[in-house]
């Protein structure tokens, strides 16, 4: 669905690569996160992915990008979007319009859809982002959350096969970015959509993603499936990333000697965990 | 404040009229009261407009416009005051005086522009952006690059006013005396404040811009989601609008 | 410090109150959480500790100043506030004239201005950016920025809306050590929080704030153990509280990791 060869990229007005020679080949139907310390280049993918690099970001660009069997290169932002849905992290800054059907519409309409067709998919992309109900409001009256919501719900709206999004829950509260998170898992099972995410919150992250990237001043350091990589606690912590407490405490645990196992990467492993370093030592 | 131009959510007749009859009706309006000399139209004129807002559900916000107005009329009101000598004193405070030529003048210039720039905002309030946007381009042509930046920048007119508040929040929070008595003070205080906002404004703009880029901005021909069409209302609000503007110059 | 006695407000006489009744007292060198969904009025009563909102029933005292009667402005050298977003803060050229801004209004000195300049730069580590512009800098720089701003001033309090947001993990580590090093010289934090984790980590007493009113307010570990609290203001305990909860004592007092470390090596005789 994905396939980046040997990409490197440097912004025209930098004076380094922002990604340095990236191989990322990702699967249809997969649900991948990426995460990273601020300036580790998670943005530049994305752009990347949807061709906003090398076309509307320009700079020095070697390597290949092709995204569902288009290369990015000959193919403009416009193209993609078609396959390649997006949503970014502040959402106030997605919405140009006043009203939340308008909204969607905005996006089909440059895309000449008749109405017929226009009607149909903005209730299904409304109800694909579990919004029905904001149909008809105005869009400046809107939560966080639900500003986001409406970000996704415009971008499924062209029926996209692949949804990046750029750290989409940064400015919502827990609850906010589980329940955006369980609207992902679900367009990733019921719609087989593929999800690439940059997120911050690990822990939330790492309960839905299937894999995980970890990314550091251009590179990818870490891929591998979700569990694999949080075991690498010590490399997480080292590389300023967020780990999981459960994780952290594993680490504690077997650095002093009391625990040899495997790395426990969410609470009931890690209740398996504590339950036989206590019995074994009664 | 936050009100003055984004459109209020409802379903009056107001709302329902076609996007060109309201902005005719604006245009009119202005004209008019341009054109017109006669103080009872013009204040007819206002008082219509506050009627238009009552009927259609929309009085609550569009006071907040209104308290907007009566400040720019006041301002106006005390500048003709000053300006205009002739006629009989009728108050006279030291070396000052108000004379009753003058009271009518500024009563007469406020009441103007009032009467002139109410219609502009209750038609903003009443249209959707989109909509205005959309009757723009398909029936009077107007190139949609064009139309899109006006209706995009109405829709940020809140986002930038909320960005203010809390600017200029953040700066009395850590000292800066501009929570004070004195207007003069408190205006020179807020003016450096704009950097933040244009800050700001141009990290949200460069982000928008790539956020219509990946949503096919600017492909082409487009296609129109809600397309109006003129009703019988229409046609009766138009004449209506054209008999205010005959009145307006003939008064 | 702050009294906040039978609070009540609404941004309008029409609008409905987004706080009612919210008392509550904090001393001298305490180090407050107060934690609650979006839209539960944590910035609303924030704004009220400064001033920027006044109380609409009920009072609120600063160091023994109404906050109706004293300006925000003047309030200021006593409660500092942290912005969520710190570009709505920052607009001089220079780092060093950013931290000098709000200096200038309280000192007029200004060797000591230069020196608190230092000072501050110092703690804060920007001691190599203060002829730097402030917008060429990274998110997590600009936000230690305007934390130096207002902890120049050497407020008694400091309040902070959501310090940590948008920022990565190591930035988050920075601020929030930042802030505990002031915290343990004696100045009074009151933190607004997503973050279970940072909570738990930092703060030594929760306050639970559920539409408009406190639903809870406590020692942090006690709060976190309060389940029905939490789900029922959208909330839910850190990871590590969740694992303690799942024993049959809850592992008494644990919140992060290392309390759960140490107490794991406790009861296995190390
Ligand atoms: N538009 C741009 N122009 C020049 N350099 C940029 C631009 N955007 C990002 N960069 C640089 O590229 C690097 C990677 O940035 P970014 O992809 O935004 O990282 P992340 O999203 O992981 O924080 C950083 O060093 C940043 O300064
Ligand atoms: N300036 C304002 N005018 C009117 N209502 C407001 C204003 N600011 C916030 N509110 C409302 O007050 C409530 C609490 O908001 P806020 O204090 O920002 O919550 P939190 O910080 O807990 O997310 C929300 O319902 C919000 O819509
Ligand atoms: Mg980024
Ligand atoms: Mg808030």
């Amino acid at each position: 669905m994905i396939e980046i060869d040997n990409l490197t990229f440097q912004y025209n007005n930098s004076d380094r690569p922002a990604l340095k020679d990236i191989c990322l080949h990702v699967e249809k139907g997969g649900f991948t996160g990426i995460i990273g310390p601020s300036g580790a280049g998670k943005s530049t993918l994305t752009y990347c992915i949807n061709g906003v690099v090398p076309h509307y970001l320009t700079g020095d660009f070697y390597g290949s990008v092709r995204v569902c069997g288009l290369d990015t290169v000959d193919n403009g932002c416009m193209v993609l979007s078609r396959h390649v849905g997006s949503v970014f992290q502040d959402p106030e800054s997605q919405i140009v319009t006043s009203v939340v059907e308008d909204e969607i519409a905005f996006g089909l309409e440059n895309f000449n859809t008749p109405y017929d067709e226009m009607e149909k998919r903005i209730t299904e992309s409304l109800e694909m982002a579990d919004i029905s109900h904001l149909r008809h409001r105005d869009t400046a009256g809107l939560s966080g959350g639900q500003k986001q919501r409406v970000a996704i719900a415009t971008a499924i709206a062209l029926r996209p096969e692949v949804l990046v999004l750029d750290e989409p829950t940064s400015e919502l509260d827990p609850e906010g970015s589980a329940s955006i998170f369980e609207t992902l898992s679900r367009l990733n099972h019921e719609y087989g959509m593929t999800i690439v995410i940059v997120e911050q919150k690990v822990m939330l992250l790492s309960k839905h993603s299937k894999r995980l990237i970890v990314m550091q001043d251009g590179r990818i350091v870490l891929d591998g499936m979700t569990r694999e990589v949080l075991r690498h606690s010590e490399k997480l912590v080292e590389l300023g990333i967020n780990c999981p407490r459960v994780v952290e405490l594993a680490g504690k645990l077997s650095k002093n000697g009391l625990y040899q196992g495997d790395c426990p990467t969410d609470v009931d492993e890690a209740y398996t965990m504590v339950t036989d370093i206590l019995r074994r030592q009664k | 404040m936050k009100s003055l131009l984004t459109y209020v959510n409802g379903e009056s007749f107001f709302h329902r009229l076609h996007p060109l009859t309201k902005l005719a009706w604006a245009v009119a309006a202005c004209v008019a009261c341009f054109a017109s000399g006669s103080l009872p139209f013009v204040a007819a004129m206002v008082i219509l407009c506050i009627l238009i807002a009552v009927f259609g559900g929309i009085f609550s916000e569009a006071l907040s416009v209104l308290k907007f107005f009566g400040v720019v009329a006041a301002i106006l009101f005390v500048l003709q005051i000053v300006f205009v000598r002739s006629g009989i004193v009728v108050i006279s405070l030291g070396g000052f005086s108000v004379t009753d030529e003058g009271l009518l003048a500024a009563f007469f210039v406020s009441l103007r522009t009032v009467g002139s720039l109410a219609p502009l905002s209750l038609m903003i309030m009443f249209t959707p952006t989109t909509a205005l946007s959309a009757a723009l381009t398909d029936n009077l042509r107007v190139p949609y690059k064009y139309t899109f930046i006006v209706t995009a920048a109405l829709r940020f007119i809140p986002t930038f006013t909320d960005e203010m508040d809390h600017i200029v929040q953040a700066q009395i929070s850590r000292g800066h005396a501009i929570d004070g008595k004195n207007p003069v003070k408190r205006f020179f205080g807020i003016l450096p404040m704009s950097i933040p906002l244009l800050v700001s404004s141009v990290r949200r703009i460069d982000q928008m811009a790539i956020s219509l880029e990946t949503r096919g901005f600017g492909l082409g021909v487009r296609s129109t989601y809600k397309k109006q069409s003129f009703k019988a209302g229409d046609f009766i609000a138009l004449a209506f609008v054209a008999l205010i503007l005959v009145l307006g110059i003939a008064l | 410090m702050i009294q906040v006695d039978g609070l009540s407000f609404s941004y309008s006489k029409k609008l409905p109150s987004i706080l009612s009744e919210v008392s509550f007292n904090i001393q001298k060198g305490e180090f407050v959480a107060l934690i609650g969904q979006n839209g539960a009025g944590k910035t609303t009563l924030l704004k009220q500790l400064n001033g920027l909102l006044k109380p609409t029933r009920g009072s609120v005292k600063i160091c023994g100043m109404d906050t109706r009667t004293h300006r925000t402005s003047l309030l200021a050298r006593h409660i500092g506030y942290l912005f969520q977003n710190p570009d709505h803060q920052i607009f001089c050229e220079t780092v060093g004239s950013e931290i000098e801004f709000g200096l200038k209004n309280i000192l007029q000195d200004e060797d000591i201005i230069n020196e608190r300049i230092k000072e501050i730069s110092a703690l804060l580590s920007l001691g190599d950016k203060l002829d730097k512009s402030p917008f060429s800098l990274s998110r997590g720089e600009r936000q230690r920025v305007a934390l130096a701003s207002v902890v120049a001033l050497k407020p008694d309090i400091l309040v902070l809306d959501e310090p940590t947001t948008g920022q990565d993990y190591r930035e988050c580590m920075e601020i929030m050590d930042i802030v505990k090093g002031l915290n343990d010289s004696g100045t009074t934090v009151i933190m607004v929080s997503h973050d279970m984790e940072v909570v738990a980590e930092y703060a030594r007493r929760t306050i639970v704030l559920r539409g408009g009113t406190v639903a809870a307010d406590g020692a942090t570990p006690d709060i976190f153990r309060k389940t029905d609290i939490l789900s029922s203001s959208n909330l839910r305990p850190p990871q590590i509280v969740e694992l303690a909860l799942k024993f049959e004592d809850g592992f008494h007092t644990v919140v992060t990791a290392e309390d759960m470390y140490c107490e794991i090596a406790r009861r296995c005789g190390k």
